[in-house]
């Protein structure tokens, strides 16, 4: 017997895979059913969901995984609801008020909340849940620190409790509307980190109950038919409209996309770029998309580097990539080019004067590197100064994305050498970080606040210390506006001063904004209302499936 | 007194024991060895690339999992967890991994038990009817086998997929709670290690075919099947259960392909996510299972010799060579 030989089989593999490109293709072309007319909502049903990861951690807690917080969503209620649009509205908080310009918040709590335990929520169960959180046991990995200046909680009645900061936190209330603050019984805490990993101690008081979860499987909802809380702007009021749901986690792209074509699941999340349009024009299929809130994929210049501490060589970076057409050709799409490092759909912070401000340019990227002494060329085209290349290291964990590589080979038309040090060792990268020895980072970070810009410009907000501040600004004037923004109490004044900021980074050349991701949900037309959260995550709450089909 | 073959058993299981336990700390130490070599601070694992984690709290977590011990101590305190079956707490799932293990081994079996049985049944029917005296059976047989063979699982699971479940919709994608769920994962599994079975089998058999005893078989009468599939199949079904070995490593191997293209729980799904999240406790867990697995599905192979080839009944160690 022989093995077969590992060099054919790869090269058969590649070949293989191109072919099932095609097959998966021609299968979801298929002709279904006509679509439904103008059905009214109604009460039953239920649906499933495939999922494109699964959680290792199941308590909002402690992970701080986006997926986390999505599937306990349903199970779990907020103190504060941000709607589709970003605003943030009355939950399990009735109303609040803010008080010492900005450091104590006083919650008024609803008094007609159960869980799904039977306990009452009161102002010492939200106490329960913020200790929770801020205990070391619970070895929070974002909970905690979206607390930011946490002092302590204090309950003042049954129904009112405070929550004090040590300096004035206005993300304070975005923060309370994630499921990461969610509230859960009391009681379920005490189960202990592996229970409430493994996300079978899941109490809450949302409009769904967790239910049977099958690690590498599937996770059942049920209906909480108690429910009578739901914040105004949800699309529904009352228990919910499904009698269950199921959440199934199908990792793989072409598994997932041919369950959702071949009509077993009845929405599926992440569908590749190459697969949208696919299902778009599936007759039975709808794709519903939303752009990702909050720190866009940017490529975060080192000020402070050999090579980027000359502004005029950022300056020449940032304009010699064409992005509109690298964006369009790598997402089919499914990605926007971005002009901030805020994404669009970040409530109250995006600045959209920033747009068509900085375009491709890069005849004045030319003329900036020749003023900055990058005169000669090498043998392979790139600018050289004393006889060294024009090289921009960007470390990488892990792989280099398509796109990086995309970016690559365009800046190597402007004579820019972008090295793509790509590796798996998360020490040296850290170290690298930690130490300042890059110049460009380049990453996104999703969050339904404008806040997000201050773990990456604050002067504080070092590799070091756990923040992201890759471009190294150390400017007072930035400083000063994140922190006015934080202390202040209108969305108003936040966004002018968010606003200043990022025309700061793009004027500086501290950035280079690349591409807003946009999530895409494919959903069977039987299904209505699912609709998609500010963080573009389906919300399943108003959510109901037409009978009998 | 005790009786001298008494005595023999007692070293003989002695000495095999041993050499299992040996197996599995070795394996267990590789794991330990080749996991710690890799460069990397396994907290940016524990923590992952989203958290808002400050140094402080790094150092906590590097505490609590005890990485901030050396790595003798670290190997000490890894090998004794292992003497007492407790693999520590995953990373990841914050989890006790033998819990873990405990509860996604019984899909990951079922799967693994079923691919053998098919493929075992498919491998034996194959090998006998394709071993007469035409050829041309025989050559389609290989051809096909070799396809088989070098198909990458996971692109045969698809196309399965595709066509069973997609498009003709007889069978489910994934796991359903019923039979039908099993069918195409199983097939999956079952179809490349057949392969190689049948091929390894045919040549026995046609082997055994050509040796005086068929010659007597046949004369006295016996039909041609017969000879086939209850004397000569016997004897090629010997250097087929060697292959059991490398047949278990192709399951759990194949697990984690067809496990993942299935959306199946078990071993092969939690592995690829350990490996993918360095989550080490639960890399290494399922390192010291597989060899405890190999050790078990050897023990068992060498009963079987016995039962299938009735000279080594007799320990006189001549006839088995």
């Amino acid at each position: 017997m022989h093995p077969p030989h590992p060099r054919r089989t790869a090269r058969r593999a590649a070949l293989l895979s191109a072919l099932l490109l095609a097959a998966v293709t021609a299968c979801s072309s298929d002709d279904g059913a006509s679509p439904a007319g103008q059905a009214k909502p109604r009460s039953g049903g239920s649906l499933t969901y495939a999922a494109q990861q699964e959680p290792d951690c199941w308590d909002p807690h402690t992970s701080a995984q986006d997926v986390t917080a999505f599937v306990q969503r349903p199970v779990f209620d907020s103190l504060v609801y941000q709607t589709p649009d970003g605003e943030l509205e009355p939950w399990l908080a009735k109303s609040w008020k803010t008080s010492e310009g900005g450091r104590t918040y006083t919650f008024e709590l609803r008094d007609d909340v159960t869980f799904h335990d039977g306990k009452h929520l009161d102002a010492a169960a939200v106490k329960a849940n913020f200790d929770h959180i801020t205990a070391k046991a619970t070895q929070s990995q974002y909970a905690a620190g979206l607390l930011g200046p946490y002092q302590g909680t204090t309950v003042k009645g049954t129904y009112e409790v405070e929550v004090r900061f040590s300096r004035p936190y206005a993300p304070f209330l975005q923060a309370a509307s994630t499921t990461y603050l969610g509230i859960a019984s009391p009681a379920s805490l005490k189960a202990g980190a592996d229970k409430l990993c493994a996300g079978t101690d899941s109490v809450g008081s949302g409009p769904f109950r967790a239910g049977a979860y099958t690690r590498g499987q599937k996770r059942g909802y049920t209906r909480n038919a108690a429910y009578a809380w739901a914040p105004k702007d949800a699309g529904h009021s009352g228990p919910a409209r499904l009698d269950a749901f199921t959440i199934r986690f199908l990792t793989e792209d072409a598994t997932r996309v041919g369950a959702l074509t071949s009509g077993q699941v009845d929405a599926a999340a992440a569908l590749p770029a190459n697969q949208v349009a696919t299902v778009r024009r599936n007759t039975r299929l709808d794709v519903v998309s939303k752009n990702v809130p909050g720190a866009v994929d940017t490529f975060y210049l080192n000020t402070k580097s050999p090579l980027f501490s000359d502004e005029r060589v950022r300056k020449a970076f940032q304009r010699s990539i064409d992005l509109d057409a690298l964006v369009k050709s790598v997402f089919q799409g499914t990605g926007t080019r971005a002009w901030s490092t805020l994404s669009p759909a970040t409530p109250h912070s995006y600045d959209s004067a920033l747009e068509k401000s900085w375009p491709y340019d890069r005849a004045l990227a030319g003329r900036l590197l020749d003023q900055a002494g990058w005169k000669g060329r090498d043998a392979e085209g790139y600018r050289t100064k004393n006889g060294k290349r024009l090289t921009v290291v960007a470390p990488v964990y892990g792989k280099a994305s398509v796109f990086s590589q995309a970016v690559q080979g365009d800046l190597k038309k402007a004579g820019i050498y972008l090295k793509l040090a790509a590796s798996t060792d998360a020490t040296a990268v850290s170290a690298q970080l930690d130490e300042g020895r890059y110049d460009v980072v380049e990453t996104s970070w999703a969050r339904g606040d404008g806040d997000i810009l201050s773990s990456f410009f604050l002067s504080t907000e070092s590799s070091e210390g756990g923040g992201h501040n890759f471009a190294k600004v150390t400017d007072p004037q930035v400083d000063a506006w994140l922190k006015k923004a934080q202390a202040a109490t209108s969305p108003d004044k936040r966004a002018a001063y968010y606003a200043q900021v990022q025309k700061w980074t793009i004027d500086h050349a501290a950035v280079v904004p690349a591409y807003v991701q946009k999530a895409s949900v494919g959903v069977n037309k039987k299904v209505h209302g699912l609709r998609l959260s500010l963080s573009a995550w389906p919300e399943f709450y108003a959510a109901w499936v037409e009978a009998g089909r | 007194m005790t009786p001298p073959h008494i005595s023999a058993a007692v070293r003989a299981v002695t000495v095999r024991a041993g050499a299992a336990v040996l197996v599995v700390w070795g394996a267990a130490t590789c794991a330990f060895l080749a996991l710690h070599l890799i460069p990397g601070d396994p907290v940016s694992a524990i923590v992952g690339s989203n958290a808002l984690v400050g140094a402080e709290q790094r150092e906590g977590i590097r505490h609590h999992y005890g990485l901030d011990r050396s790595p003798l101590v670290q190997y000490g305190a890894y090998l004794k967890q292992l003497a007492t079956g407790e693999l520590g707490d995953s990373y990841q799932l914050q989890q006790p991994v033998s819990s873990l293990l405990a509860d996604q081994i019984g899909p990951t079996a079922q799967l693994a038990l079923w691919s053998s049985l098919v493929a075992v049944v498919l491998a034996a029917t194959v090998t006998v009817l394709t071993s007469g005296r035409s050829r041309w059976p025989r050559r389609v047989s290989s051809a096909v086998e070799l396809l088989v063979v070098s198909t990458p699982s996971f692109w045969l699971g698809i196309m399965l997929l595709t066509v069973f479940s997609f498009r003709l919709g007889w069978l489910p994608v994934s796991d359903s709670g019923d039979a039908r769920s099993l069918v195409l994962p199983v097939i999956t599994l079952a179809l490349p290690i057949a392969a190689v079975l049948t091929q390894v089998m045919r040549e026995g058999l046609l082997g055994a075919l050509e040796q005086p005893f068929s010659l007597t078989a046949r004369s006295r009468g016996l039909a041609e099947h017969t000879v086939r599939s209850r004397h000569a199949l016997r004897h090629a079904a010997l250097p087929a259960l060697t292959l059991t070995g490398w047949f278990t490593g192709t399951l759990l191997g194949g697990a984690v392909v067809v496990e993942n293209v299935f959306a199946r729980s078990g071993i092969g799904r939690i592995t690829l996510q350990a490996v993918s999240d360095r989550d080490l406790p639960v890399v290494q867990g399922v390192v010291a299972l597989s060899a405890v697995v190999f050790v078990l599905v050897g023990a068992v192979v060498e009963l079987l010799y016995v039962v299938v080839d009735p000279r080594l009944r007799k320990g006189t160690g001549v006839a088995a060579a």
